[in-house]
């Protein structure tokens, strides 16, 4: 059924808390959990029939989520004749068909997955108001660690392993990861947007950017005849001081360096005060005069509506050693938690307030 | 032991050491009047079942004092507990949180009208018997031997009474304790009460005693 | 709303303990919680409370000292449950953990599946209570 379908794709990829407001926005009810809502809703899908409005306002927030949650964002400045020419361009194209689409939107099941090879493929080309959304489909390996209980394990080989405090299992497997590349109709900008739902690794995030740039650079030659438009992206290092400076939202991390050398790094729990007035944060900050940044996270706490509230969440994730270069230079943001592009929208438009 | 975060698991395992400790966690997840009550019964037991380790103490203590011990150890435990002695000079226990009432009756047993009268002081003081306030206890304080045929020939008191629609029912965690429903006048509502022999026998020959014999499982 | 003096609960802690460990410690605890911004105090483990209460006194004693400020006698103690999995903390409502008790099944709020065998995995950690932030 459909309901399942889809929120089996969602559950792959978003949190529960966020799938909570998506389903309220849709006016849908929520179970206890991802299974249980899975029943709830393929229950009543086949006996109600004003469902299936609400389903279908499941489906486009699904469809939606894709171009938005969660992303790693590089952001380029481009000539808006050239970007003119590029909507234009890949307007007209019609993508090839390729094995990705027997489910789209929907991903591949794992089977499936195992038979594909690792290349990049162009699977939509979305036109809305705003935009041209122009969609990908890959499959990466994807590593997932945890912990091992060594409770599970038989005594010798429990015995062997005793010297270790833990021990770390690693699953490798594939997903298909959603990237998308986004020509703004109103500003003057091209968005590389990278799929790391569920989290993806620095190194497998900078193979993804690579990949995707590589890949629009070349279509863009083929279909619009533009080369290279993607070259130099945005620096978002400013955004750092100037957000932390600010009012907005709620500082949730903040990594930085005092001048007498020590990194510190300071996370505040979800749903506890914002770090800038957090009492232990405040006087560090007081004693020393000024602090230097190079990693922050700031969260919005969106009403929707009444008892409908989101929280996307912005990511400056750079490293101490940007501070020490002659130009500090973060070329990527993350964003997270968006339950639609409302949000989405709401975070850009702050990155560029505060670029200024 | 060293603990910086609290489990609930350790609060499980730490039970045995500190009384009612297990059932923290469900003490503030109360959201109805049944969990309340039954919550706040098993805290109960466990008191009585302290009280009843040292009967050699309490030889002498009136119905005023062994009420102010039961409420102070409510009161250890986190509860609203309080003793009043307005109402005609008998003792009673009032345990609140929130909305939710439970008043308590004690009396120490020398004839089965003198219950009765206790029964009927503790229905009556229910003047309104609404949902928040459906439960009520008697605290059978009992000094003589043999409690088992004191209780039964109270059970049978009670039914000769022939109160409306008077029900009884045994309860399941103490043997000794049993439930009584009947419709209170006031309200027209049910009202239950639940009636707690406590074993005060001492003779100092008799070493083992009944009242030592009864432990909490 | 009733504003109450710091003194009144502490005549009430001794009228409840007497002589017993659970005083002193239950005085240190309001101490604590009234010098504190309370505000901001909003996630106070077993372990900070043990610091706050000091050496001389045993886990048993401290216990339950907590389960007295967390009733509804002298209520300074709000206890609240979270779930700790890896190195993340993530918050429980009571709702939840009611089902939860009840089901043998907690939902991880994050990821939205069912565990069973939770008991070693949600702990509770407190925040000061409306009465400690009203206090006069």
């Amino acid at each position: 059924m459909l309901t399942a379908q889809i929120l089996e794709a969602f559950s792959q990829r978003i949190s529960w808390s966020t799938m909570k407001v998506i389903l309220k926005i849709c006016d849908l009810p929520v179970g206890r959990g991802w299974e249980q809502t899975i029943k709830k809703l393929t229950d009543e899908e086949s006996i109600q029939d004003d469902i299936n409005d609400k389903i279908e306002h499941l489906k486009k927030s699904y469809e939606n989520h894709l171009l938005v949650n969660d992303k790693a964002l590089k952001i380029y400045q481009v000539e808006r004749k050239k970007i003119d020419k590029l909507i234009a361009g890949f307007k007209k194209y019609k993508p090839s068909a390729t094995l990705f689409q027997e489910t789209y939107p929907f991903p591949l099941s794992d089977e499936r997955l195992k038979g594909i090879d690792f290349s990049q493929k162009l699977v939509e080309i979305r036109d809305t108001e705003d935009s041209l959304a122009v969609i990908f489909c890959t499959k990466r390996l994807f590593t997932e660690r945890s912990q091992i209980d060594t409770e599970q394990l038989n005594e010798d080989t429990r015995k062997n392993l005793i010297e270790y405090d833990k021990i770390i299992g690693i699953k490798e497997h594939y997903r298909q990861f959603f990237d998308v590349v986004v020509l703004s109709k109103k500003q003057n900008t091209i968005e590389v947007r990278v799929d790391i739902a569920g989290g993806l690794s620095l190194e497998d995030k900078s193979k993804a950017f690579f990949q995707t740039i590589q890949q629009f650079n070349m279509l863009s030659e083929d279909i619009a005849r533009i080369k290279t438009p993607l070259q130099e992206s945005i620096n978002f290092f400013p955004l750092i001081d100037n957000l932390y400076e600010s009012d907005e939202g709620k500082v949730v991390e903040l990594a930085f360096i005092t001048d007498e050398g020590s990194t510190k790094s300071e996370k505040m729990r979800k749903g506890s005060v914002d770090l800038r007035t957090e009492t232990y944060h405040h006087a560090g900050k007081q004693a020393v005069g000024h602090i230097t940044s190079y990693r922050l996270a700031i969260l919005w706490n969106i009403q929707i509506s009444e008892g409908i509230n989101s929280q996307p969440e912005l990511l400056l994730p750079g490293r101490a050693q940007i501070l020490s270069s002659q130009i500090q230079y973060l070329d990527e943001v993350c964003i997270l938690n968006c339950s639609s592009l409302d949000d989405y929208k709401f975070v850009v438009e702050k990155i560029f307030t505060y670029l200024e | 032991m060293d603990i910086e975060n609290l489990s609930l698991r350790q609060l499980q395992n730490l039970e045995q050491y500190i009384p009612g400790l297990n059932r923290f966690p469900s003490r503030f997840l109360v959201t109805d009047y049944s969990k309340f009550i039954e919550i706040l019964y098993k805290d109960i037991d466990d008191i009585i079942y302290q009280i009843q380790e040292n009967p050699e103490l309490r030889q002498n203590d009136g119905e005023d004092r062994l009420t102010i011990d039961i409420r102070d150890q409510l009161r250890r435990l986190g509860y609203d507990a309080s003793h009043d002695s307005k109402f005609g000079g008998h003792a009673d226990l009032l345990v609140k949180k929130g909305n939710f009432t439970w008043i308590g009756e004690a009396k120490i047993h020398s004839s089965y009208n003198y219950l009765w009268e206790g029964f009927l002081q503790l229905t009556t003081r229910y003047s309104t018997g609404d949902s928040n306030q459906r439960d009520g206890g008697i605290f059978i304080y009992i000094r003589q031997k043999n409690a088992n045929a004191i209780i039964e020939k109270w059970k049978n008191h009670l039914l000769s009474k022939e109160l409306p629609d008077y029900t009884y029912e045994e309860c399941e965690n103490r043997e000794l304790s049993f439930f009584s429903t009947h419709i209170h006048i006031g309200s027209g509502r049910d009202f239950r009460i639940k009636h707690m022999p406590v074993i005060l026998y001492f003779q100092p020959q008799d070493k083992s005693g009944r009242s030592k014999s009864e432990k909490k499982n | 709303m009733i504003t109450i003096e710091k003194q009144q609960i502490e005549e009430q802690i001794h009228q409840d303990w007497l002589q017993q460990p659970q005083s002193q410690i239950c005085i240190a605890i309001l101490d604590y919680l009234v010098r504190s911004n309370s505000q901001h105090l909003s996630h106070i483990t077993y372990g900070s409370l043990r610091k706050v209460v000091g050496k001389a006194y045993d886990n048993q004693e401290i216990l339950a000292a907590i389960q007295y400020l967390c009733g509804d006698r002298t209520h300074l103690l709000e206890p609240k449950f979270e779930l700790i999995d890896n190195d993340d903390y993530f918050d429980i409502s009571d709702d939840e953990m009611s089902k939860a008790r009840e089901t043998g099944q907690l939902l991880h709020p994050e990821t939205g599946k069912l565990i069973g065998d939770f008991e070693d995995k949600v702990f509770i950690y407190f925040q000061p209570s409306s009465v400690v932030k009203n206090l006069a």
